[in-house]
Parts: C-alpha cells; sequence; structure tokens
C-alpha cells in the first residue's frame, strides 16, 4: 500500500518542480512584457497628456487632475498600490508567504502609468517589480503550486521586471537576491536567472538592442584620480543621506494628517510638482532622457546642480504625497547629476588628469543607488553592465563604497524598510534575515527526546509518552533510529484495546531528516513535511540519532531571534496554508 | 486511483500552461505593436523639437536652440545629427566642455566618422589646442566621408587645417599639408588660386606661381591669378615675369592699389637693374650710376639727421665708385658694375636701419641688391 502512494507523491514531486521550471521561463517573459508595456503606456500617457509643448496652465492641471484620479483609486481600490512596491513586494514574501492579490498588479499599473505619466518625479522600476511579483504570486496560486513554490516564484519575477525594465539581467538577479529575499545564496539564483534572461530576449526583441543608456567610454586618467572618485563617493553619501532623510520626514509629516485627507494628499502632491515643472520640466517623470544626457554630454553644470536639487524635491513629494511611482530611476537621475557636476568641476579644477564628466556620472549613478536602494552589489553590477567595461570596477566601488557608509552611518535603517516601518509593518534588515537562515540545525535541536524500542508494545509506548506533551516520538534502539510513530496512532491503538502490538507495526518509516549542518530553511521545509518532529541524525550514519527538532523547540528559537513577526514561519512551520485576506494599507 | 489523479492534474497543468502561453503571445504582440507606436511618436516629437532648435540658432537664440535640440537629441537617441546640431548650439555658445563630451559621444559611436572628427578638429583649434586640432583634422581627413563629393570635402578640410595651421604660424606643417592638397586639385582656377595663395603665405612662391600659372591655363583672363601669379614672381625676383603679370593684371581691369604699386615697383627694378640680362656696358654704368646718385642723396639727407661714421664712409665710398665709373669710359667691368650694385644695396641698407624704410626707387635699389646678394 506505501509504495504507490511513495509515487505518487514523487509524481507530485515531480510535477510541481517541473511546473515551476516552465513557469520561471513563463513568468519571465511576462514579466518582460508588463515592464515594456508599463514604460511604454507612461510614455504614451506624457505625450497624451502633456502634447510636445505643454503650456503652464496644463502643467499645472495634469498633474493636479491625474493625481486626483488616481488618489481616489489608491484610496478606494488599490491602497497596497502606493509608492514604490518593493517594499510591498519585500514584506509580501517575508510576512505574507509571497502572496500579493492579483488586483494588486492591475492597480499598480493603472495608477502607475496615471502617476508617472502625469509628470510625477518618479521612477517605473518598482512599480515593474511589484506588478510582476502579483501576477506571479497570482499565476502561483491559479496553479496551485505549494505555498513554498508559489513564494518562490515571487523574487524570481521581481528579477525578471527589473531585467525587463532596466535591461541588466545580473543586476536585476543580484537585486531580487540582495533587496528582496536579502539572502544572496538564495537557492533560487537558477529560476531567477533564467527568468531574468527570458525577459531581456523578449524586451530586446521589442525595443531593440539600443541600450537604455548610452554610456560614455569609461577611463581612469591615472591613480591619483581615484581622489576625485572618493569626493565622488562623499557627495554621493550626501544627497543618497539627504533623500532619505527628506523623504522619510515629509512622509511622515503627510502620514500624521487625518486619514479624511488621504484623498487629495496626491493631488496636492501633483499641483506642487506642477508648479516646478513649469520652470523645471526637465524633473518630470522618470527622466532617463535627461540621465542619458548627463552621461554623454550637452548638460551644462550649472543645469546638472540645479537638476540634482530640484529632482530631490520633486520625488520627494511625489512619493510622500501617496503617489503611485518608485525612487530606482530618481536615485540614478540624482546621481548621475551630482556625478556629472563633480566631474565637470574637477575637470575644470584638478591638477592630474581627469576623466570625462560622463564617466564621473555614471559612477555617481551607482554611489547614490548605493546609497539611496543600500544594495551595493546590484549598483556595482548595474553600472557594470551598463559599461561592460572593467575598468569601471575600481571607481565605482571606490565610490559605492564610500556614498553607502556614509549613508548608513546617519541612516541606519535601509530606506525600502524604514518606509515599511513607517506603514507599521516591522521587517528586518536584510543582514539580519541572513544572519537567522544561517542558523544550523544543531544550533536548533535538543537532545531531549524520548525514544522507544520498535519491539516493545503499544501499551508500554502508551506509558513512555505519557509523561510529555510532544505529538511524535522517535522509534528506535541504542540511538539508532527506525521510524516515527505519532500520539495519536498510539491513542488509537489503545482505543481499539490493542495494547500487545508491536510498535514496529506501527512505526512511520517514510520520514524526512536533517543533518546537523542544514539550514534553517532546510529545517523549516522538512519539519512542515514530518508529522510534528524532525530527527537530526549523523551524516556519516543516517540511522544514527543525534537531536530533534519540534515545533516547539523552533517556536522559542524564531521568538528568541526574531520576535512576534516571524510568526508566518511558525504558522508555515505548522502546515498552515496562510490565506491572509486582509492587506496592509502602504 | 492514484495515477488517474496524477494524469488529471497533469492534463490541468498543461491546459493552464496553454492558456498562459497564448497570453503571453497576444501580451507580446500587443506590446510590439505598442512599441512601433511610441517609437513613431518619438521619432515625430524629436523631429519637431529639431526642426524648433534649428529655427532658433539661426534667429540667433542659441539658448532656445540649446534646449530644443537637447530635448531632440534625449528623445530619438539614435538621430546624431540631433546632437551633432547641440553640440554646434553649445559650441557656438562657448560651452566648450559640453559641446566636447557631446561630440565625443558621437566619435565613440561611430570613430571614423568624418563630420563628427571635423567638428572635434573645430573645438579644439577654437580652444586652442593646436596638438588636438591636427589631430581630429587628420582623423577626419582618413574618416569616412558620405556622398559624391567626398574628394571635395576632404581638400577642403585639408585647406581648412592648413589656414589653422598658418593662423598658428606653423607654416612648416601646413606647407605639407598643402603639398598633398597640390597634387589632388581639380581642373579648376578657383582651386588652384586657392591654394596658390595659401602656398604664398606660408612661403613656397615657387608652388604658388606654379598654381596661379596652372589657373591661368585653365582661364587665360582670370584676373585673380595674374596678379597673383605677379605677386608670386615677384616674390621669387623674377621681375620680368613679375611685371608681365601685373600689367596683363591691369589691362584685364585689376585696379587695386596693391597692384599698382607692385607694378610701380617692379618696373623700377627692371629699369634700375644694372645686371638685367642684355645689356650694353653703357647701359649697366648708366643703371648704375642712376642707382648710386639716388642712394647717395637719400644718404645725404640722412646724414642730416643723424649722422655717423658708417655713413661717412659709405659716402666716401660711394664717391670712389662714382669716379671709377667715370674713368672706365664705358667699358665693359663686370665686377666694377657687381660691387657698385653691392655698394647702393649697402649704403640703402645702412639708411633704412637709421631714417626709415626705403620707399620707391630706393625701395627697387635695395631688392635689386637683394636680388644679386650673391654678386656682391
Amino acid at each position: 500500500m506505501k509504495a504507490p502512494a511513495a509515487t505518487f507523491a514523487q509524481r507530485l514531486r515531480l510535477r510541481e518542480n517541473q511546473i515551476f521550471l516552465l513557469l520561471s521561463v513563463l513568468i519571465g517573459i511576462l514579466s518582460g512584457l508588463t515592464a515594456v508595456l508599463f514604460t511604454l503606456s507612461i510614455q504614451g500617457a506624457t505625450y497624451a497628456l502633456f502634447g510636445i509643448s505643454p503650456s503652464a496652465l496644463r502643467f499645472i492641471l495634469v498633474p493636479t487632475v491625474v493625481s486626483f484620479i488616481a488618489g481616489f483609486l489608491l484610496k478606494n481600490y488599490f491602497p497596497e498600490a502606493r509608492g514604490s512596491g518593493v517594499p510591498q513586494v519585500e514584506a509580501a514574501y517575508h510576512l505574507r508567504n509571497g502572496r500579493i492579490p492579483g488586483r494588486v498588479a492591475f492597480g499598480k499599473f493603472v495608477t502607475g502609468v496615471m502617476c508617472i505619466g502625469c509628470g510625477h518625479s518618479m521612477g517605473r522600476e518598482g512599480p515593474s517589480v511589484q506588478i510582476a511579483a502579483g501576477l506571479a504570486s497570482t499565476i502561483g496560486r491559479w496553479f496551485r503550486l505549494s505555498p513554498e513554490k508559489a513564494r518562490s516564484l515571487v523574487p524570481v519575477a521581481a528579477a525578471a521586471a527589473l531585467a525587463g525594465a532596466f535591461n541588466t539581467p545580473v543586476a536585476a538577479v543580484l537585486f531580487a537576491l540582495e533587496e528582496i529575499i536579502g539572502d544572496m545564496n538564495a537557492p533560487l539564483i537558477g529560476s531567477a536567472v533564467l527568468a531574468s534572461v527570458s525577459a531581456v530576449i523578449v524586451e530586446r526583441s521589442v525595443l531593440g538592442n539600443s541600450p537604455i543608456f548610452h554610456v560614455p567610454q569609461y577611463r581612469l586618467m591615472s591613480a591619483t584620480e581615484l581622489v576625485a572618485y572618493m569626493l565622488l563617493g562623499v557627495v554621493g553619501g550626501a544627497v543618497s543621506l539627504a533623500f532619505c532623510k527628506g523623504l522619510l520626514w515629509m512622509r511622515g509629516l503627510v502620514l500624521k494628517l487625518p486619514p479624511r485627507t488621504r484623498l487629495y494628499q496626491p493631488a496636492l502632491g501633483g499641483l506642487i510638482i506642477g508648479a516646478i515643472l513649469i520652470f523645471v520640466p526637465q524633473v518630470m517623470g522618470v527622466g532617463y532622457m535627461f540621465v542619458n544626457q548627463a552621461l554623454n554630454g550637452g548638460l551644462l553644470l550649472k543645469t546638472m546642480m540645479v537638476l540634482c536639487a530640484v529632482k530631490l524635491v520633486a520625488t520627494i513629494v511625489s512619493y510622500a504625497s501617496g503617489n503611485a511611482g518608485g525612487i530606482f530611476s530618481p536615485s540614478l537621475y540624482l546621481g548621475a547629476m551630482a556625478g556629472g557636476a563633480v566631474g565637470m568641476l574637477v575637470h575644470k579644477l584638478a591638477l592630474f588628469p581627469s576623466g570625462s564628466p560622463g564617466a564621473y556620472a555614471l559612477v555617481g549613478m551607482g554611489a547614490v543607488f548605493a546609497g539611496i536602494i543600500r544594495a551595493p552589489m546590484t549598483s556595482v553590477f548595474m553600472i557594470f553592465e551598463l559599461t561592460q567595461d572593467y575598468e569601471v570596477f575600481v571607481p565605482l566601488m571606490v565610490a559605492n563604497m564610500i556614498s553607502f557608509a556614509i549613508s548608513r552611518q546617519f541612516q541606519p535603517k535601509p530606506l525600502y524598510h524604514a518606509l515599511l516601518e513607517q506603514d507599521h509593518v516591522d521587517l528586518h534588515g536584510a543582514a539580519a534575515r541572513g544572519a537567522t537562515l544561517s542558523q544550523l540545525a544543531q544550533e536548533l535541536m535538543t537532545s531531549d527526546f524520548t525514544m522507544i524500542s520498535p519491539n516493545a508494545s503499544v501499551a508500554s509506548a502508551a506509558d513512555a509518552i505519557s509523561t510529555t506533551n510532544a505529538n511524535c516520538f522517535l522509534v528506535g534502539d541504542n540511538g539508532t533510529l527506525s521510524g516515527l510513530i505519532s500520539r495519536d496512532r498510539v491513542e488509537r491503538e489503545m482505543q481499539l484495546n490493542r495494547k500487545n502490538t508491536p510498535v514496529h507495526d506501527l512505526v512511520i518509516s517514510e520520514f524526512r531528516h536533517v543533518h546537523p549542518d542544514h539550514s534553517l530553511e532546510v529545517v523549516i521545509d522538512r519539519l512542515g513535511r514530518n508529522p510534528g518532529l524532525l530527527p537530526v541524525v549523523s551524516r556519516r550514519n543516517s540511522s544514527h540519532i543525534l537531536g530533534v527538532i519540534t515545533p516547539q523547540s523552533l517556536a522559542q528559537f524564531v521568538r528568541q531571534s526574531l520576535g512576534n513577526q516571524r510568526r508566518g514561519w511558525i504558522e508555515q512551520m505548522k502546515g498552515r496554508d496562510q490565506e491572509e485576506s486582509a492587506s496592509d494599507n502602504y | 486511483m492514484n495515477d488517474e489523479k496524477t494524469v488529471r492534474l497533469l492534463r490541468r497543468d498543461v491546459l493552464q500552461l496553454c492558456v498562459l502561453g497564448v497570453c503571453v503571445i497576444f501580451l507580446y504582440l500587443f506590446t510590439r505593436a505598442a512599441a512601433a507606436r511610441i517609437g513613431s511618436i518619438d521619432r515625430h516629437v524629436a523631429a519637431t523639437w529639431y526642426a524648433e532648435g534649428t529655427r532658433s540658432f539661426r534667429s540667433g537664440d542659441a539658448k532656445g536652440a540649446i534646449e530644443s535640440f537637447t530635448k531632440a537629441a534625449a528623445i530619438d537617441r539614435d538621430n546624431r545629427t540631433y546632437l551633432l546640431a547641440l553640440a554646434d548650439a553649445l559650441a557656438a555658445t562657448n560651452h566648450n566642455m559640453e559641446a566636447q563630451e557631446a561630440l565625443q559621444r558621437l566619435r565613440e559611436a561611430d570613430p571614423t566618422n568624418a563630420d563628427f572628427n571635423l567638428h572635434l578638429a573645430r573645438l579644439a583649434a577654437k580652444r586652442g589646442n593646436t596638438s588636438e586640432a591636427v589631430v581630429y583634422y587628420h582623423s577626419a581627413l582618413d574618416g569616412m566621408w558620405a556622398g559624391p563629393e567626398a574628394l571635395e570635402q576632404r581638400r577642403n578640410v585639408r585647406i581648412e587645417l592648413v589656414q589653422f595651421l598658418i593662423a598658428k604660424h606653423d607654416e612648416n606643417r601646413a606647407l605639407s599639408e598643402l603639398l598633398v592638397v597640390d597634387t589632388e586639385l581639380p581642373d579648376k582656377p578657383s582651386a588652384h588660386i586657392q591654394v596658390a595663395k595659401l602656398f604664398l603665405q606660408v612661403g613656397d612662391a615657387r608652388h604658388a606661381l606654379n598654381d596661379f600659372a596652372e589657373a591661368l591655363r585653365l582661364d587665360l583672363h582670370d584676373v585673380g591669378a595674374m596678379t597673383g601669379a605677379g605677386e608670386a614672381a615677384f616674390r621669387l625676383d623674377d621681375y620680368r615675369k613679375a611685371r608681365h603679370y601685373l600689367e596683363e593684371a591691369t589691362a584685364q581691369g585689376d585696379k587695386s592699389s596693391r597692384t599698382a604699386e607692385s607694378l610701380s615697383l617692379v618696373r623700377m627694378v627692371t629699369l634700375y637693374d644694372p645686371l638685367a640680362p642684355g645689356l650694353g656696358a653703357k647701359e649697366r654704368q648708366r643703371r648704375l650710376s642712376l642707382g648710386l646718385n639716388q642712394a647717395t642723396q637719400r644718404l645725404e639727407e640722412c646724414q642730416s639727421k643723424s649722422n655717423s661714421p658708417d655713413l661717412d664712409a659709405l659716402k666716401g665710398e660711394a664717391a670712389a665708385m662714382q669716379a671709377e665709373i667715370l674713368s672706365t669710359g664705358g667699358a665693359q667691368d663686370p665686377a666694377m658694375i657687381s660691387s657698385g650694385v653691392g655698394l647702393t644695396y649697402r649704403i640703402e641698407n645702412a639708411v633704412d636701419a637709421r631714417c626709415g624704410v626705403a620707399r620707391g626707387v630706393d625701395e627697387a635699389l635695395l631688392l635689386i641688391g637683394r636680388r644679386h646678394g650673391d654678386t656682391q
């Protein structure tokens, strides 16, 4: 009787793995296409709303009116679609088993196009990530994947969406690992790469091979020039800090306003943005056109300094007022302008040979991105992918690390997590998550367990288990494991008056175990598949029992290590299918 | 039972995958259509901004032009014309570094593009960076020129380089470039005249005369060529030829004072030169005596203003030479004639140094002395 059951389970498992692999590709393509369509829709909306040369009145009216409509939709139908999308995806991945309702993806698309298209100084990458993650989560549920697999589709889609929106597949995968999952060693890397590459292929087939930025040929003129890049790192750090602090301060103020004003907040932001656009239309929307200009010359020093300052203010206003849009591209814009300005000053004043201002703009993009988004590896690889030039690595890392260090020193909590915290969602930082997930089974196991001899009768087994509250027990002799037996089964046999039945007739021989060096993730996964007990066995001899992990011992560890926000894990551990209907309001 | 369940699950999976696949295909087609539409709008908008920028630039509103070109170049990044126009507008408003950056970007995309290199060369020339300008000029010359007028465009660039080098007083390099131009000139008088004038500027009168002569061969009545040839011959001290060309030019209608002055001087040189070929002994002595008298007269005038022992000595030598001329009584004495020409030259030169530049006959006497310097 056991054999067909095992075959069926294996088939199911095989089916799920195969489906997951196919879905990684399909979701990669879908995410890439939605990212491209989102970009095109924003462009189309901008043309439709502003025309070629809009009047001052149009500059004021369009963002105000469209933001009001978007605000109505955001307040009443898609409250989760406010802001970037990346922190929401992170929260969904870590706290809600990756569950993102399908309407979030739809709402984000519509409101994102409206808000960015009407001139708000916001990015398209964050929304693309949320849209793709929402679609992936919905598809995962539609395919009835296990909660674990459905959850895994979220970062895969995020990587694909970023790859499609930004055309940097490696950086996109790193972003998913570094920012969304918070673990650079996550086993999802293969699927993320697959999806990311699929998205880039699709994106290029639609938009052509032209890169998103035409970057200048990079050249480090002399080792002395690294001093200038250190200065750029300091400037990048200062800009990042000003942006993070400014955004959190202003958003904090806006969140303190009475809830009834929430409908009008985006419109008020639109009004301010409209007033800014009359004088500085270059900060409208994503603004990559002008990033390109900064990278390739054509922008004056004064212009770049003004654009950097105005973009900073405009993005803070747009985001804090509750519109839908991200901070990914504004951070690149700020970096390009700050870097370009530093490059021009260095070019004019430095006593040593220096590279073109465009090269500084390029490194500046990475530095400010590292300071704001706090994903330094993503930032390095993103710029590397844009330049495809190894020479950029050293100055880029110098500037990035200085900017990152300054930003972290004065704003310890990463911006995305600080934004979530303002919404009363407490998410541990990537480092903390990584540290927690690196806990090993040997640190979680307990040697306080009951082992019942396989030759013992049900009656003696019932005696042995009566002194404990556990639901499952080891069966074996002299530290040699032969199976598990559940309390329910023993009690049922007793009720049927089969007291003399030997325990080995009732033993569960198909069960999961772990070795002492297995990670917490593996422990959680396998414990969820066992009937309430996970044996820890020796690698040299898998029947030699070393300890056990129970839901209770793990729950105690989670409580100690992480606090109450880790309830999601405990629930998963107990095999519950989490179905949260209520969603947080961001 | 379990197998049936597995098959049912697999069927459902396949169906779902098919549905998803179809959705993806439709989305792909829709996205492509949207991309094409947005692309065409982009190009239209960029072209509109470019036209606006061109209008602003022509009307002298460089700032407005920069704004419009910036937008055009940013919207349609693949169109290099827009970025080039932006670079020109930036350079025109002395935003040289920004212009350089934009041009470098274009050059990186297409290093062999002659136009981009030429713009970079002009910008470097404007900034006074001679070596960089020369490099870019050469890159432009070696670059790819489109269209049937590639040869002419390349020649014009080389001529531009020559003019730049002349302005920078680098005549040697200018001459080497000119010699290259000279080998590829078309059969057009204007082209030969242009190059000949540049040869004159770099001090190569021989090639200048050849090119003026070639221009005259192509158009016998080209007054400019005649005047130029006269000037070149004059520089070569070939005064007979110079007189011939200058007289022809005057006869053809060249009424410029410069030509008239040159002709007058050349005529005096030919009238006063005692060593001109084909003269009799008496005529040589007469010319020598005339010249010496003129020089002595100028010397005496100068002495009245600022005397010196040198001038006294020269005056004594002049008197002795006059006496010697009289004593020969018209007999052949080439050594005396040559020595007399040398003396005349020394007197004029000494007076020039003390009492100002020679004019008229005195200038002619100086030219005669210089011409026959090897005989003295």
